[in-house]
């Protein structure tokens, strides 16, 4: 089969995925008044969700490939948070029930707890995600091996992705809370950025590089099998999967810090502060 | 001759040389002011040395076939040209602007840290000093500035010249890390209260991106030259492959500094440009937040894209696309900058004064230097010309288009700041067309040498067709800028022979530092000005006029 064929192939795409993202747009529309940027947001994060998690991408996992493992948990843990994050009206996430959760109610005050989150999700995610691959189809990533009949064979996906998504909405929310009051100050924004960015940067550099370790299974044929419809080596696959994280990873955290930097340039703290408090972002 | 000095009263003015403890007072200054200045005349020193060296270099290559120069002497006077351009001028001028400037622009009297102030610059100096001392120890490094393993290790580079290097560079690194440091805590905590960060002069705020950079940079080269220091004095083997080492890690080490190091030395001179423009074009700069903000993207971008300068030692294709696509992407905020420069002169009532001729020539230099370099990220063109003339063409299009020639504006700009005297205008202008058609010569027609396949780094070349008319054309370059430089230094003699005539603010301009009187006098400020905006002289100036309330 070739990629194509593949891509093509309805029985590739998860009808109950497509149904559920249906399902969530219309609730999102219907029940949140919220700006067209807002929806135009909302609607990216839950296609990309969807694209990575119920799309033929997401069966592509089911052939050993590590870098879609990885665009997974960049998807799940990097993008996806900060889109939904700014697609969500004040008092979605700004309310009694929310505010219950310090790390809600204050990130600003537990912003080293949530970065620590985020960066332990980033690397533990990988591994434990590098360590169920290996236990499946028999190859090393990133020098992890993994035995067939390891309990990690038969770990199942589902909590992995769910807890990679939440890591990476706590890591998102001390910068962009809908309540900008409750964000941090945009330059701690931004060394905050930076850190997570050099966080995702050391571990793509790591996957890259230790795909070297992988060249001398290129030779042996039976993992070039696995690679159908996408056909790519093993070294191939673990430099895109480190690349992934390394250079878009980075360039997502550039180009947020950006945007914080541009609104911060032209603002005037003192006035500022009044309309934080009162005008929430979804009503400007 | 005694030791002890007395410490100068605040409102006096910096201690002249010719008195009789001055050049005491001078070395052992913790003043902003005279280390920046110091700075400064380290960077003119080095740039004379430097300047010879590459005078050597296209004497030689004047004539195929030639033997001015053996091969032997040729390896270090290149090596010691590019390692003396880019470490002991480019860097301590910027460096030297910033400790000068950076003060005097936020409303403080003196840096956060005086003392690391001057031990920064006394680094530096020994690193140069030491650096140099290799031609009577044996002979100079000779392994190029970015000092490759193997070629570097000991198998291959016998003479202490190369050791002589890595000290010489660990020092000068030392002092670049003490600089940021000094940088970043001053602009933090003696900014003028009034002086909100999102205020700052454009050139305050480069230097102070720009020295994250360096934090992050200079201890990457400083590790990597201290392995290869273990592995040539202690018999290690990080960077020999031949018993388990990789010579690939040092490249990785030496480029992860070395491409931050060059917006290390381009921001300054973004700064120094974004301060020029907008007084000689009459207009407040355009698109403020988008300058200061692309710094940003520069300098995190910058980290992403190192690799670019290892497309042909045998990364994977899946590397090279990524790094190539990083690559071009970083000439997104550069090029946006360049707008704005633009944008800012766009319907501007326009000075030509010898700053703005700079800051205009820089534009278009650094602009083809960064086409050319947009050329580079795409990785079968890099495979083609990255070992020939063209590279070479393209990095002095980038460190002499894009930052040399801001330093000059710089130069020009603030002079009369700092002596109380304005350098020659007709002068300034013969030094100006004399080095701008000189460089022009002399690298533009190196592109097309590299294209004609003139390999770089080689002593003397056969008579090819072409080669030897582009070479001929490219010394005579050469001869040009030294006469222009040889005008700029006399230049310089001239105007510090005349007594200081220049008032507070000769250029109109709008920043803290020129509500100083011209030279200021050791305490910088009695009384700061009330900051409202980014241009508070224009504020003063034009009480019914002013910019935007920022606080």
């Amino acid at each position: 089969m070739n990629a194509t064929d593949y891509f093509l192939n309805p029985y590739n795409w998860s009808f109950t995925g497509l149904l559920a993202l249906v399902l969530v747009l219309l609730l999102y529309l219907l029940l949140l008044k919220t700006s067209n940027t807002q929806k135009v947001l909302f609607c990216s994060a839950s296609l990309l969700i969807y694209l990575v998690l119920g799309s033929p991408i997401a069966d592509l996992d089911n052939y050993g490939l590590h870098s879609v493992s990885m665009l997974q948990h960049i998807i799940l843990l990097m993008v996806s948070p900060i889109l939904i994050l700014k697609s969500l009206p004040l008092k979605a996430i700004d309310n009694k029930f929310f505010n219950i959760i310090p790390l809600f109610n204050n990130p600003k005050k537990y912003f080293i707890i949530t970065w620590v989150i985020g960066a332990i999700a980033m690397w533990t995610g990988h591994f434990l995600s590098a360590a169920m691959m290996s236990s499946k189809y028999g190859i090393a990533i990133c020098g992890i091996t993994a035995s067939k009949n390891s309990w990690l064979a038969h770990f199942p996906e589902t909590p992995v992705f769910v807890l990679l998504f939440v890591a990476g909405f706590l890591l998102a929310l001390p910068v962009f809370h809908p309540n900008k009051s409750k964000r941090l100050h945009p330059l701690k924004s931004v060394v905050y950025l930076f850190t997570a960015c050099v966080s995702c940067s050391a571990l793509g550099l790591y996957v890259t590089f230790m795909a070297n370790s992988a060249s001398m299974l290129e030779a042996i044929p039976v993992f070039a099998t696995f690679r159908n419809p996408v056909p790519m080596s093993v070294r191939t696959d673990q430099e895109l999967a480190g690349l992934m994280m390394w250079v878009p990873g980075c360039i997502l955290y550039v180009l947020s810090s950006v945007e914080i930097m541009l609104h911060w340039y032209d603002a005037n703290p003192d006035i500022d502060k009044k309309q934080l408090i009162e005008v929430p972002i979804s009503d400007k | 001759m005694s030791l002890y000095i007395d410490i100068p009263e605040d409102k006096e003015q910096l201690p002249s040389l010719k008195t009789g403890q001055g050049k005491l007072a001078w070395m052992a200054s913790v003043d902003h002011k005279q280390l920046g200045i110091m700075y400064l005349w380290l960077a003119l020193v080095f740039f004379v040395i430097g300047g010879l060296e590459a005078m050597m270099i296209r004497a030689q290559l004047a004539l195929p076939n030639n033997d001015l120069i053996s091969p032997e002497l040729y390896n270090q006077i290149f090596t010691m040209h590019g390692t003396t351009m880019i470490f002991l001028v480019l860097m301590p001028a910027s460096i030297g602007l910033g400790t000068y400037l950076i003060p005097l622009m936020i409303g403080a009297n003196e840096m956060a840290f005086p003392r690391l102030n001057a031990f920064s610059f006394w680094m530096t100096c020994l690193g140069g000093m030491l650096l140099y001392f290799s031609f009577f120890a044996g002979g100079a490094p000779d392994a190029g500035w970015f000092n490759y393993a193997p070629l570097s290790e000991n198998n291959y580079s016998s003479t202490q010249g190369v050791d002589y290097f890595l000290v010489g560079l660990i020092l000068t690194g030392i002092g670049s890390i003490g600089a940021a440091l000094n940088f970043i805590t001053t602009v933090l905590t003696l900014r003028s209260p009034d002086i909100k960060l999102n205020m700052l002069p454009l050139f305050v705020w480069m230097i102070f991106v720009n020295a994250f950079l360096m934090l992050a940079a200079f201890p990457l080269l400083n590790a990597g030259l201290f392995m290869m220091l273990i592995d040539r004095q202690f018999d290690a083997h990080f960077f020999l492959a031949s018993t388990g080492g990789s010579a690939i890690l040092w490249q990785h080490f030496f480029w992860a500094f070395g491409h931050p190091e060059v917006y290390i030395i381009a921001l300054p001179a973004f700064g120094i440009i974004s301060e020029v423009i907008p007084v000689f074009s009459r207009k407040p700069i355009y698109g403020y937040k988008f300058v200061a903000a692309s710094s940003i993207a520069i300098a995190l971008l910058s980290y992403s894209v190192w690799a670019h300068h290892m497309f042909t030692v045998g990364l994977s294709n899946t590397v090279n696309a990524f790094f190539a696509i990083s690559s071009m992407l970083i000439g997104i905020p550069t090029g946006l900058k360049i707008i704005n420069w633009i944008g800012t002169m766009h319907k501007g009532s326009i000075r030509l004064t010898t700053p703005m001729l700079w800051a205009m020539a820089f534009l278009i230099c650094f602009t083809f230097g960064g086409l050319t370099g947009i050329s580079f990220a795409i990785v079968p063109i890099t495979w083609q010309l990255t070992d020939t003339y063209y590279l070479v063409a393209h990095f002095h299009y980038v460190f002499l288009g894009g930052s040399l020639f801001g330093l000059f504006a710089g130069i020009y700009y603030w002079f009369p700041k700092m002596s109380g005297r304005m350098l020659c205008s007709k002068l300034g202008k013969w030094h100006f067309w004399l080095f701008v058609l000189g460089f022009n010569l002399t690298f533009f027609l190196q592109h097309v040498l590299g294209v004609l396949g003139m390999p770089r780094r080689i002593f003397t070349y056969p008579d090819l067709p072409y080669w030897k008319v582009l070479n001929m054309l490219a010394t005579l370059g050469a001869v040009m800028m030294f006469v222009g430089m040889a005008i700029f230094f006399w230049n310089i003699y001239k105007t510090l022979k005349k007594p200081r005539t220049v008032g507070e603010n000769p250029w109109d301009a709008w920043t803290l530092e020129w509500a100083t009187p011209s030279p200021p006098e050791l305490k910088n400020f009695d009384e700061i000005p009330r900051v409202h905006s980014r241009r508070p002289l224009w504020d003063i100036n034009n009480p019914d006029n002013p910019d935007k309330k920022l606080n």
